[in-house]
């Protein structure tokens, strides 16, 4: 395990070089967006402001300047927002997190059940509508169906709004958490569709793997009730591949929430990323970026813990 | 086993419409809010820092200015008596060209904390935005200042050592700041001085709202400032929203969970569609203004392309481009075909400026004077058998302008002109193709006039952006007209209103001979307000006089 650890640093270090590289060289910097839109600028202003956000120092330099601060905690500063990274990641994340784990919640408690329910009964009806409605989510784009969501549950049937956080003023307490699920419905099962669609097929085909399995067979003879057979037998033998999925949606989640919450002015980090780089602030872009590229190591790492726990037959041993 | 999946599909159902109930319930918004729309969040509210339009509007509500406009752009004094001039006396220009500008300060302004606004304040502000040390934008009018001192805490001189015309534009770049609040920032270093205009504790303006709360990414509550000078805001809060997906806007505005959505909020297509579904009694409640602005959608002529070098071409092309039919098409007429570069209230609009109404004749006898004959393929040939072959390049993905390429390419063919299409995304097109001159023939973009613009960076010769000057010019066409010099100079020294009209119309008509660009729309600035909602008036210019302006004034109408 502290091998595997160990194995994160260079390549988050890799990946750094490569992200920092691609987002520096890109055209355009926020000093672009001020030189367009204000003509009284002049050449001098230009150099003084490049100088003093360090623009104008070369690639290699700024980089070695970032990975600097970066490992010492300090994210650094937004030439967009003027507030340091840091608080930036501290207003959005906790944002990012609710709406990610509540999607993700959602995906274990409907996919899943799902997913069993069509394996055990292959090619019913219900099996066709579970595959159907998955594969609508496979091939519905978030933004299109979020959009199709707002109109429809927001604009016609008012039920619920059509995007942003809170209601302003609200009050304190319970009226706000009423409040925070009420903005929260939409942009939840937006984002969860996906990986419901995936986690329903995933679910479906590992059970049916396992349903005509010798052992299953042997616990149902022994007068185990059908679902103990189901949840003890079945469902645990065909988590494993389950689980791999399922740590990999985290990451998934979070790297579709910045069209999910862009679509609905949802204040969190994937909406933070999408103006960093239309504006070019390349220093909370990369932070963003890492973030989600530690998150995809990490939960790597987490799968392969979970194999392990699930069945005893792995282990990472090292020679 | 079934049962109990239906009792849970019942009871999600059930929380679900608790949840909705519940939430609907608590959303009712009081009366004494309105909630504003739009689809960018400003970086900071600083005015030293800031550079977004969105940021000025929501500044318009913190901030009262030195000046605003009224619905013709004419100036009036906010935060001083009266505006200097030369006939008052104020606006003093010494022998030598040396100049010295009196402000004399409202008395009685106070501060958001009830500090009074004072002469030291303007002076500390001056010498902010001449700080090396901090970020600051552009120093345009600051740099130009001698000297400023306060014979008294109500009284500012300016001292200037050459003529500058829009010295009595503002007292500095920036209006006026609180020297209370910033100074001690200022000692703890630049990282604090970005504190005002974020964090509400610290920002502290002179407008008719103050800063209450700013959730990033969500909205920003403005609360009232009772002790406003022009009287106590009629509402208690103004809120704004940001919504960057302009769909969603759209659909809020739909929905009734905006109130108001200003310029630069929805785009004008959904601005046209909204009238569209007034119309059909779909979108009740809503009043939709399209109020011509200060922006022009262009195109910027490449004038070291050898085609295009030849002002007969220019004029040409500019004749066989059916600019009335495409706004008739594609804007329902309702964006104006742009016969200059200056906005149409702009005080030095030229009316009878010359006009190439769309004419394939003429512009068919312009290229063959100029040495144009149609070639085997029906392209037109010089002399030495160049084809005449040109690019034109805009942000791609912007339907309106790729929908304007496709028409031109068909009138132009019609003329023996090839028209190749190369688009960038706009990123790639405003960071690196226009400041480095890179576009060889045409570009499309739009540009933004303020009322007090003097167009020396735009077209003087000396502000070609090139490799000697690290590309800073503004000049990216490349004009180079001893005449054009001679004339945005004495603009940018004259001191005299008529004059300087005068020097505009003549400037005026050397642009529309010589073409250096093409205009093509007036563009409108598209705002959307609930009904019932008072005082909501737009006048196409939202930097020095936004929209909130007058938002003191604001209410709600009785029983809406």
């Amino acid at each position: 395990m502290l091998v595997r650890l160990a194995q994160m640093a260079p390549l988050l270090l890799a990946i750094s070089v490569i992200m920092f590289v691609l987002l520096t060289l890109a055209p355009g910097s926020p000093l672009d967006a001020m030189i367009a839109g204000n003509p009284s600028v002049r050449p001098e202003d230009v150099a003084r402001l490049r100088h003093y956000y360090g623009l104008d120092d070369p690639i290699p330099v700024r980089y070695v300047k970032w990975l600097g601060r970066t490992v010492r905690g300090d994210l650094g500063w937004s030439i967009t927002y003027h507030v340091s990274v840091g608080q930036l990641f501290r207003e959005r994340l906790p944002n990012s997190v609710l709406l990610t784990a509540t999607a993700f919640v959602l995906t274990l408690c409907v996919a899943i059940p799902i997913g069993i329910l069509s394996a055990l009964r292959p090619y019913s009806l219900f099996d066709y509508a579970a595959t159907s409605v998955a594969f609508l989510g496979f091939s519905i784009p978030s933004f299109w169906f979020g959009l199709v969501a707002i109109y429809v549950f927001g604009v016609y049937l008012k039920w619920f709004p059509a995007g942003g956080f809170r209601t302003t003023g609200i009050a304190p307490g319970w009226p706000e958490l009423a409040d925070r699920l009420w903005h929260m419905v939409l942009p939840t099962v937006v984002l969860a569709l996906v990986s419901m669609a995936s986690v329903t097929r995933y679910t479906r085909s590992s059970m049916l793997e396992v349903v005509r399995q010798d052992y299953v067979r042997t616990a149902r003879a022994k007068g185990l009730v059908e679902r103990t057979v189901v949840v003890g037998h079945m469902f645990r033998n065909a988590l494993v591949p389950i689980v791999t999925l399922l740590a990999l949606a985290i990451p998934r989640l979070f790297g579709g929430a910045p069209v999910t919450e862009s679509v609905f002015a949802w204040p969190g980090i994937g909406h933070l990323l999408v103006d960093a780089v239309i504006g070019g602030d390349y220093v909370v872009a990369i932070a963003v970026l890492m973030f989600l590229a530690l998150l995809v190591l990490c939960f790597n790492l987490l799968a392969d813990v979970a194999y392990a726990l699930l069945d005893p037959r792995i282990r990472y041993d090292v020679r | 086993m079934r049962r109990r999946v239906w009792l849970g599909c019942a009871a999600v159902a059930v929380l679900c419409c608790g949840i909705g109930l519940l939430g609907a319930a608590s959303a009712a918004p009081a009366r004494d809010t309105l909630i504003i729309g739009a689809s960018v969040e400003p970086s900071t509210l600083s005015p030293l820092f800031g550079n977004e339009t969105i940021g000025d509007i929501v500044n318009g509500a913190l901030f009262a200015g030195v000046i605003e406009l009224d619905k013709n752009w004419h100036a009036r004094p906010v935060l001083v008596e009266t505006l200097p001039t030369v006939e008052n006396g104020l606006w003093k220009i010494a022998p030598g060209g040396s100049m010295q500008v009196t402000w004399k300060l409202r008395k009685g302004l106070r501060w958001q904390d009830g500090q009074p606004i004072t002469a030291e304040d303007a002076i500390f502000t001056h010498h902010l935005v001449m700080d090396d040390k901090l970020p600051i934008r552009t120093r345009d009018l600051d740099r130009r200042i001698e000297n400023m001192y306060a014979p008294d805490p109500y009284t500012i001189v300016s001292t200037f050592k050459e003529p500058y015309a829009q010295a009595n534009r503002t007292i500095t770049e920036i209006g006026v700041l609180p020297r209370h609040i910033l100074e001690p920032l200022r000692r703890k270093g630049p990282e604090a001085m970005q504190q005002y205009g974020i964090d509400p504790a610290v920002t502290v303006g002179s407008g008719a709202f103050r800063l209450r709360e700013w959730r990033h990414g969500t909205e920003i509550v403005l609360e009232a400032n009772p002790g406003y000078f022009r009287g106590r805001p009629k509402l208690a809060r103004v809120v704004i929203r940001f919504i960057t997906d302009t769909n969603t806007l759209f659909a809020n505005l739909i929905a009734g969970q905006v109130d108001a959505t200003p310029a630069f909020g929805i785009t004008f297509d959904q601005g046209l569609e909204l009238q569209d579904m007034q119309k059909q009694g779909r979108a009740p409640g809503l009043h939709v203004y399209m109020t011509p602005g200060d922006g022009f959608e262009q195109i910027t002529v490449n004038m070291d392309n050898p085609i295009l070098r030849d002002k007969r071409v220019r004029q040409a092309l500019l004749y066989g481009m059916n600019r009335d039919e495409m706004s008739r098409v594609l804007f329902r007429g309702q964006q104006a075909v742009a016969h200059s570069f200056l906005p149409l209230k702009h005080y030095g609009f030229l009316k009878d400026i010359r006009r190439y109404d769309y004419s394939p004749d003429k512009a068919r006898a312009l290229l063959g004077e100029a040495g144009w004959r149609p070639g085997p393929d029906a392209i037109l040939r010089n002399d030495r058998g160049d084809r005449f072959s040109i690019q034109i390049e805009t942000t791609a993905g912007r339907k309106v302008r790729e929908q304007v390429e496709q028409i031109l390419q068909a009138e132009w063919r019609q003329l023996g002109v090839d028209l190749q299409v190369h688009n960038e995304p706009g990123r790639v097109m405003y960071g690196d193709t226009i400041p480095k001159r890179k576009w060889p023939g045409l570009i499309m973009f739009f540009l933004r006039i303020d009322p007090f613009y003097i167009p020396e960076p735009l077209f003087a010769s000396y502000n070609i952006p090139s490799a000697a000057n690290n590309f800073g010019g503004q000049n990216i066409g490349g004009w180079k007209s001893q005449d054009a010099d001679r004339l945005v100079q004495a603009m940018a020294g004259s001191l005299n209103v008529k004059e300087q009209t005068k020097l505009f119309y003549d400037f005026q008509r050397l642009w529309a001979d010589e073409l250096p660009q093409y205009g093509l729309f007036n563009l409108v600035d598209v705002s959307v307000v609930r009904d019932g909602v008072r005082n909501w008036n737009p006048i196409g210019e939202e930097t020095i006089s936004p929209i909130t302006r007058n938002a003191y004034e604001w209410e709600w109408a009785p029983g809406k």
